[in-house]
């Protein structure tokens, strides 16, 4: 059976992460862990997370808590493989465009349609994950194939030059 | 003349599906949340801790999304950016924003008592 994947919610809005927990996880199978603060979820990090929705503006609760941006780049040091989907109510295209820079996936303002672009961008990671395996399993089966074809030839010429004939190739 | 509602719970019935429990809990925590908000900010104010004003601001904006407090919205965006300025206008947009959320949560109470 295929482990369940995990993801994080990192936001300070209590609100907005029971909100999107009680969403994906009628659409999802997914193990879910909410954080506060993106420093908790950099602590967290070792429990290996397939995907993480952050915030933003993550200091409403702890003044002195990192912003968004922050935790994004400390994410990618430490797990550069985990999806990181920014949610936030900061609809400036300036920070929209860093967050991109930086390596997030996507970039969603929080609204009423936040909770269905959020689902459908980690239906569409997974799409991605599919198709990178195809594309990989496709070269592998090309690689494979491309060598047997060689080895036939390698062989038919091999034959010629010695003159072995397939039909009675001379050791039966 | 009927007056014109601030608040529209669509988008809470659609995301719920219907659940009345599920309503109830987040328009309970949308309470929380506004209160507290409103509290703070007030608080901020006297200090003129611009900053502080609009961080807590902020943390409305999706909250009104999801209640459907469609007025509410441009006056945050408006808090928001005038924390970068001297702040002078903030005390007056958010005597109006608490007047909205006030009545908002008027609105929620009745909708929430007629739940089953």
């Amino acid at each position: 059976m295929a482990a369940l994947k995990k993801i994080f919610l990192v936001d300070d809005d209590h609100n907005n992460n029971e909100m999107l927990k009680m969403h994906l996880s009628s659409k999802f199978n997914l193990e879910i862990l909410t954080f506060s603060t993106g420093e908790d979820c950099v602590r967290n990090i070792d429990l290996n997370p397939d995907y993480i929705i952050l915030d933003y503006n993550l200091n409403s609760v702890k003044t002195e808590a990192a912003n968004g941006i922050d935790i994004l780049k400390k994410i990618k040091e430490l797990k550069p493989e985990v999806f990181v989907l920014f949610l936030s109510g900061q609809d400036k295209i300036e920070v929209a465009v860093d967050t991109i820079k930086y390596g997030a996936y996507d970039y969603v303002v929080k609204n009423q349609s936040s909770f269905l672009r959020i689902e459908n961008c980690l239906v569409n990671i997974h799409k991605n994950i599919r198709l990178q395996y195809l594309a990989k399993a496709y070269r592998f089966a090309t690689f494979l194939l491309g060598g047997i074809l060689l080895g036939i030839v390698v062989m038919a010429i091999l034959f010629k030059i010695f003159g072995i004939s397939a039909i009675n190739p001379g050791w039966i | 003349m009927e007056e014109t509602k601030v608040s529209d719970l669509s988008f809470l019935k659609q995301f719920s599906s219907g659940n009345s429990a599920m309503m109830k809990k987040l328009i309970n925590v949308f309470f929380h949340t506004a209160q507290d908000a409103i509290v703070k900010i007030q608080g901020f104010i006297e200090e003129k801790n611009w900053e502080r004003v609009g961080s807590i601001a902020h943390q409305l904006k999706p909250q009104c999304s999801y209640m459907g407090i469609k007025t509410a919205e441009p006056l945050i965006i408006q808090i928001e950016d005038a924390k970068n300025s001297d702040g002078s206008a903030i005390p007056a947009l958010f005597e109006s924003l608490k007047a909205i959320m006030e009545k908002a949560m008027i609105e929620l109470k009745e909708e929430t008592d007629k739940l089953p």
